[in-house]
């Protein structure tokens, strides 16, 4: 028979990485609280039998956030046969709040103190034997990290599970609290199964909807317990949850008194600490994030990234594959047209992308590590603060840090957003964040037209900052996404050494998926549009065509190019990449390849996207690139925005507003950027000023739905009221 | 159109076709569609409940 065990504790204590190492799976093991929203299930190493359930992280069995809705409906529905609560022993006493209601639940429990070997580099010392016995349950010491005590912990968990052995339910709650609970647990036993009596009785002392739902309780019992939790309520002058916190919190003291002996003083200053000090300065966050983000695009686009992109490029494609490749094939006696399909449609589609997973590579890497220090949780605070002044939660910096990897996560994390508004902006504005697939784009312009300037590439990170904040701003100040935004919490987790296994683990995973999408999707759109740019009609005939301005191509182009000659990119080929880059991003170099010829410029001899900067100034280009970052993602990102909106009209309501905002963005920096060059005033200048002045408006202009000064009026007219009939 | 023409062409199709396929498969069974790669999001579950 299968026995479950399911693995809770709260958010970051290291859920994911002890389940990796229990299972052998590959999750994603984020810095950050709220990684994990659904479960996941993995067979134990070595036990057949068993599976391991990764629950979301939750502070509570309330059931507050989708998170803790997840978890609590698993625990209490599906009933695991054992809890591996993992505990987090540098947080010890916030993280014991949820192992007694774990253990109120009546199931075996295993406590597993997580991070013993941080606990230690403290000084601290927890007396496991001790904790144990006040909890009831048994006590282990791990490093999930480090790959120590994970494994004996699950086996212990397994070995409850099968003995059917729950510990002793401690005793948390004194006097008329006790009292009045095992009154409600006499009234209720029989309705619910006996293990889970306790924790149903607490319950419904805390006026549990949910559970009163489900209870059905007849009305004279309702009303003769909520008698009881009335005069309990009167006797400590406190509303029943918030009686049943306290004296938790009292209980949880008193274990922590007597098994753990803390080294520093309670309110002395943690190496973490001292640290946030500055990093989260609120005078030095935000250069030293601005710092942080130039040092990561720099070191991947300018400098190690551009050296191997450049070798991958030059030396890799264009000199082994395609010049030994082309005269294989010729030497063979393939066709001109055949020859010309692999070489510069296949391999030149598919090797323009690909030549970027080095920098790709990089990139992702040091994200990575960043993420995997505990740098970026420490960025969603910062983020917070900025965003919270302009009506977006720092909850939606999370969806956007998982967007930098793909947009398609990214709108899905959206869903622990509780506030439906919150949560629609939230997806509106999450692909601004440049996702991996964008890299190449970036890294193509840059060093194409700029030199590999690392500035222009960070620039793009902030370009979609700047969209964010600005769309926060704007649509906060409409009816549909007025209102405060939602409170935001967040536990920052102690800076570590990133685990290499971690890192290592979520690089290539993006850059292997990056690789596998260039195989397929990219190649397959190269051979349909190297047969476009092939063909097409000459005096009436059709055929191959020796110019691809004369192909098929060219005329479906050149009849859309005109959309973006306000951009600066008003010729066929640049319109016809950012059509097929909704296909997937990095076919816009996929399609410049093709387009541009990338096997034919690299057998010269010349520089590889030398041949672009035929089409593009540098002006030209960088409006092409914030269009591109900014305009509709690609389709498989469309779909999840339309899942998670579950609306066809907010849906088009955000993609129209993704390609506006991208298109006037453009624009702007277009038109004001000839206009700085000295190239004169004409009409397309004036549209851009004029949507520059309605932006600047949008900005400044009141905002008539805010609820703030609504509230201080009504407090003012109330307090008018009241001076004029005294 | 001489033999290695037509088995390169025949490839290429081949190849072609595969990833079409392989495409429309995966949509019909609510796999894969985005660049992050499975194995490492998040979210994988709410796509792919059955995995």
């Amino acid at each position: 028979m299968e026995i479950k065990i399911a693995l809770a504790g709260n958010p970051n204590c290291g859920k994911t990485t002890l389940f990796n190492a229990l299972t052998g799976s590959n999750q994603y093991v984020g810095n950050w609280p709220g990684v994990t929203v659904e479960k996941k299930e993995g067979r134990l190493k070595g036990h057949g039998d068993a599976v391991i359930q990764d629950l979301p992280g939750i502070y509570s069995l309330s059931p507050y956030t989708l998170e803790e809705v997840v978890a609590r409906s698993y625990l209490v529905g599906e009933k695991p046969d054992a809890i591996l609560n993992i505990v987090d022993g540098t947080n010890i006493e916030r993280n014991l709040y949820l192992t007694t209601q774990l253990i109120e639940l009546g199931l075996p429990v295993v406590v597993a103190v997580n991070m013993i070997d941080l606990v230690r580099k403290n000084g601290d010392r927890i007396d496991l034997a001790k904790l144990g016995d006040a909890l009831g349950c048994q006590v282990l010491e791990m490093s999930a990290l480090k790959g120590e005590g994970g494994m004996a912990a699950a086996e212990a968990a397994l070995a409850l599970a099968k003995g059917h052995r729950a510990g002793e339910l401690p005793h948390v709650f004194t006097g008329s609290v006790e009292h009045a609970i095992a009154h409600i647990e006499e009234s209720i036993a029989g309705k619910v199964d006996d293990r889970f009596l306790r924790w149903y009785a607490i319950k419904v002392f805390e006026r549990d909807e949910r559970v009163m739902e489900e209870l059905r309780l007849s009305a004279s019992l309702k009303a003769h317990l909520e008698q009881h939790i009335a005069d309990c309520e009167q006797e400590l002058d406190d509303d029943a949850e918030s009686i049943i916190t306290n004296q938790r919190y009292a209980y949880i003291s008193g274990v922590i008194e007597r098994s753990v002996k803390k080294k520093r003083a309670k309110h002395s200053l943690s190496i973490s600490d001292k640290i946030d000090r500055v990093v989260t300065n609120r005078v030095l966050a935000l250069p030293i994030f601005a710092a942080a983000m130039f040092l990561v695009y720099y070191i991947s686009i300018s400098t190690v990234g551009d050296i191997v992109t450049e070798w991958t490029n030059e030396t890799l494609f264009s000199g082994l594959i395609c010049g030994n490749l082309s005269a294989w094939m010729e030497g063979i006696g393939c066709a001109p047209w055949l020859v010309g399909l692999v070489v510069d449609g296949i391999v030149g589609g598919v090797g323009a992308v690909i030549g970027f997973v080095p920098q790709m590579l990089i990139l992702f890497l040091m994200l990575s590590v960043l993420e995997d220090i505990g740098y970026m949780a420490r960025v969603a605070f910062i983020m917070d603060r900025i965003f919270r002044r302009f009506g977006l939660s720092g909850k939606s910096f999370i969806p956007m840090l998982i967007a930098s990897g793909c947009g398609v996560p990214g709108v899905m994390a959206s869903r622990t957003i509780e506030n439906e508004r919150d949560r629609r902006m939230t997806i509106m504005t999450t692909c601004f964040i440049p996702c991996g697939a964008k890299m190449p784009i970036i890294g193509l312009f840059a060093g194409a037209l700029f030199g590999g300037s690392g500035l222009v590439a960070t620039s793009a990170y902030f370009i979609g900052v700047a969209a964010v904040i600005f769309s926060g701003i704007v649509l906060k100040k409409t009816k549909m996404f007025s209102g405060d935004p939602a409170p935001f919490v967040m536990e920052l987790p102690a800076y570590h050494v990133p685990a290499v296994g971690n890192v290592l683990r979520a690089t290539w995973e993006r850059g292997w998926s990056f690789i596998k999408r260039a195989g397929t999707v990219i190649l397959a759109s190269s051979v349909v549009l190297w047969f476009l740019q092939s063909f097409g009609f000459v005096d009436g005939v059709f055929g191959m065509v020796e110019d691809n301005n004369t192909s098929l191509l060219a005329s479906i182009g050149s009849a859309i190019s005109f959309l973006f000659a306000p951009l600066g990119f008003g010729s066929w080929k640049p319109a016809v990449a950012t059509f097929t880059g909704l296909i997937a991003k990095e076919n816009v170099v996929g399609t410049f390849g093709v387009l541009y010829g990338f096997a034919e410029v690299a057998e010269d001899g010349a520089e590889i996207w030398g041949n672009i900067a035929t089409d593009f100034t540098q002006l030209s280009a960088y409006s092409f690139m914030i269009f591109n970052l900014l305009c509709a993602p690609c389709f498989a990102a469309m779909g999840a925005i339309k899942r998670e909106m579950n609306s066809a009209k907010w849906t088009f309501a955000a993609i129209g507003y993704m390609c506006g905002l991208a298109y006037l963005a453009s624009l702007v920096v277009y038109q004001l950027g000839l206009l700085f060059t000295g190239h004169g005033f004409g009409v397309g200048t004036a549209a851009a000023v004029l949507a520059l002045l309605a932006a600047v408006y949008l900005l400044v202009r009141k905002n008539r739905y805010d609820d703030n000064p609504l509230a201080v009026r009504s407090v003012t007219a109330a307090s008018k009221k009241k001076e004029m009939i005294s | 159109m001489n033999g290695p023409t037509i088995v390169g062409a025949l490839i290429v199709l081949a190849v072609v076709a595969a990833i079409v396929g392989r495409g429309i498969w995966n949509r019909r069974h609510h796999r894969g569609g985005c660049s992050c790669g499975c194995g490492d999001c998040p979210s994988r579950g709410l796509c792919h409940p059955d995995k």
